[in-house]
């Protein structure tokens, strides 16, 4: 019975020296709006509430993404969002809203506020297009901005953002992720004046 | 010798009953009257001239005071006539003054009378353009003012005669006929039932004594409905008031209770969009999960070297 339990020790540390050795070190990125904020010129008095932004499922995890070849889409293996795209994009857009003064408030979406407009927005696509080294990382959102107290649209439009990445790896592509970030965020709020006047 | 002068003194006496004679004629002609007058111009056209000559006297306050000296009928004004008068200069003739025609009854001839306004003026001098003399007015004669009163009041007789006939017109006459027939029925009714207006008479009066005797009665009632009505009034008065305390705050409760219910049902919604929204993407990532875990030699050795992204390696 002793030698039983010996041979299956054996065996298990056997199988344990097949498993993969130390890897690359897992890095962690934080999505970043470097700016600059334009004020808005005049002030809109109607409180907006934002809603989460919609996200497709290969976007819920927080990972970056890439894509070498077209059509095709993956994870970095060793590059992790700090938070998930989606869920920082959108936090991201409320603190430029804000920091514009474009409307007299701006509120998330079921934080007890009643709001006169709401924009709900959809991340389409955000990944590094390293198609051709070093690439270039691209950003689509989908935005509306809706009149809560008559239920109309007031307007709907996809924001492009394409930056190019300075360095073949997922640092690069962090960098310009965050260019494009901002890029399209003030393409959204300067639209947004626009269409509530 | 002797013949000669004899000669001399019948020339002399003849040239003398010449100059006599002219001076006659001269005078006759009343050359001299020109120097002692003015001239007056007056148009004639509502009086007949009728008997109207050269010299016919030109008369004031019933005293000769003028003559005529010429007329003329103006060409294209057939029922005008031109008379030109010499006034004696003493003779007042003032703004105002009017020229009548007066006529002799027996004779028929006719002379100018010149009528000076009662209230008096300032003499006539001006003299109208186109003129060579001062123009006296034409004037309506006494004569011709009575006809005319005549005339007027011939006038109005007629027309009252004929108001008169229509007055008195057959149907009219017939009316009143019916009028007095009526009027004479009426009296002989009235006559017939005088004892029963008596009679109606004392009814009412002794009606009115007993209405006056309810009144009083009927006044002590009045009094207590009144009084009870007041009592009435007031409380429903009250109770209005109070109700519409009780509306109006029942009003602002229920504007309040609709802009609660109108907030909650807002926040409400917001709820379930978000909770919606979390539900489809815990979805998404349960099925993402799913998928990762169909591959448990990733979860035990690691990702291939093919998923690696750009500049990732394996140690």
């Amino acid at each position: 019975m002793k030698r039983l339990f010996c041979l299956l020790a054996l065996l298990a540390l056997a199988g344990c020296s097949a498993l993969p050795g130390p890897a690359q070190p897992v890095t962690y990125y934080v999505l970043n709006d470097p700016g600059p904020v334009q004020p808005a010129q005049a002030p809109l008095p109607g409180v907006l509430l934002l809603r989460e932004m919609d996200v497709p499922a290969f976007y819920q995890e927080a990972r970056l993404a890439y894509s070498r070849t077209p059509g095709t889409r993956g994870h970095y293996e060793f590059a992790y969002w700090v938070e998930p795209p989606a869920k920082r994009l959108t936090w991201l857009l409320r603190q430029r809203l804000e920091a514009s003064g474009a409307f007299a408030g701006v509120a998330p979406l079921a934080g007890g506020i009643v709001g006169d407009y709401q924009l709900n927005t959809r991340l389409i696509d955000f990944y590094h297009d390293a198609a051709t080294p070093p690439g270039n990382v691209l950003l689509l959102i989908e935005a509306e901005l809706v009149r809560r107290d008559k239920g109309s649209l007031l307007g709907r439009r996809i924001f492009v953002a394409q930056v190019p990445v300075a360095r073949y790896d997922a640092a690069g592509a962090a960098a310009a992720m965050d260019l494009a970030t901002t890029q399209v965020l003030e393409d959204i709020v300067a639209w947004l004046a626009k269409v509530a006047a | 010798m002797e013949s000669e002068a004899r000669y001399v003194r019948i020339g002399l006496a003849t040239l003398a009953l010449f100059a006599l004679l002219a001076f006659g004629l001269y005078w006759l002609a009343g050359g001299n009257d020109d120097k002692s007058g003015k001239r007056y111009l007056s148009y004639f056209q509502n009086q007949s001239l009728e008997g109207l000559q050269i010299n016919s006297d030109v008369r004031m306050q019933g005293i000769k005071v003028g003559k005529v000296i010429d007329y003329a009928i103006l060409p294209g004004e057939a029922h005008k006539v031109r008379v030109l008068m010499l006034v004696d200069e003493r003779t007042p003739v003032l703004e105002g003054v009017k020229a009548v025609v007066a006529r002799h009854m027996v004779t028929g001839l006719a002379n100018i009378d010149l009528e000076n306004p009662p209230q008096g003026g300032a003499p006539l001098m001006r003299i109208p353009e186109g003129e060579r003399y001062p123009v006296i007015p034409e004037g309506v004669p006494k004569l011709t003012e009575v006809t005319n009163t005549l005339e007027e009041l011939g006038a109005s007789s007629q027309e009252a005669l004929t108001r008169f006939n229509t007055l008195l017109s057959d149907r009219n006459q017939r009316a009143l006929d019916n009028t007095l027939a009526n009027l004479n029925r009426i009296t002989g009714e009235l006559a017939q039932t005088m004892p029963e207006l008596h009679e109606a008479v004392a009814s009412a009066r002794r009606a009115a004594d007993q209405v006056d005797g309810l009144g009083g009665d009927a006044r002590e009632v009045l009094k207590g409905a009144d009084d009870r009505l007041a009592r009435v009034a007031d409380d429903t008065a009250a109770t209005l008031a109070a109700a519409r305390t009780t509306l109006t705050r029942v009003d602002g409760e229920v504007s309040g209770l609709t802009g609660q219910v109108k907030l909650t049902a807002d926040l409400a919604g917001q709820d379930i969009q978000t909770t919606a929204q979390s539900l489809r993407q815990a979805g998404d990532a349960l099925q993402d999960t799913g998928r990762a875990l169909a591959n448990p030699a990733r979860v035990l050795y690691g990702p291939s070297a093919k998923s690696l992204g750009p500049g990732e390696t394996l140690r």
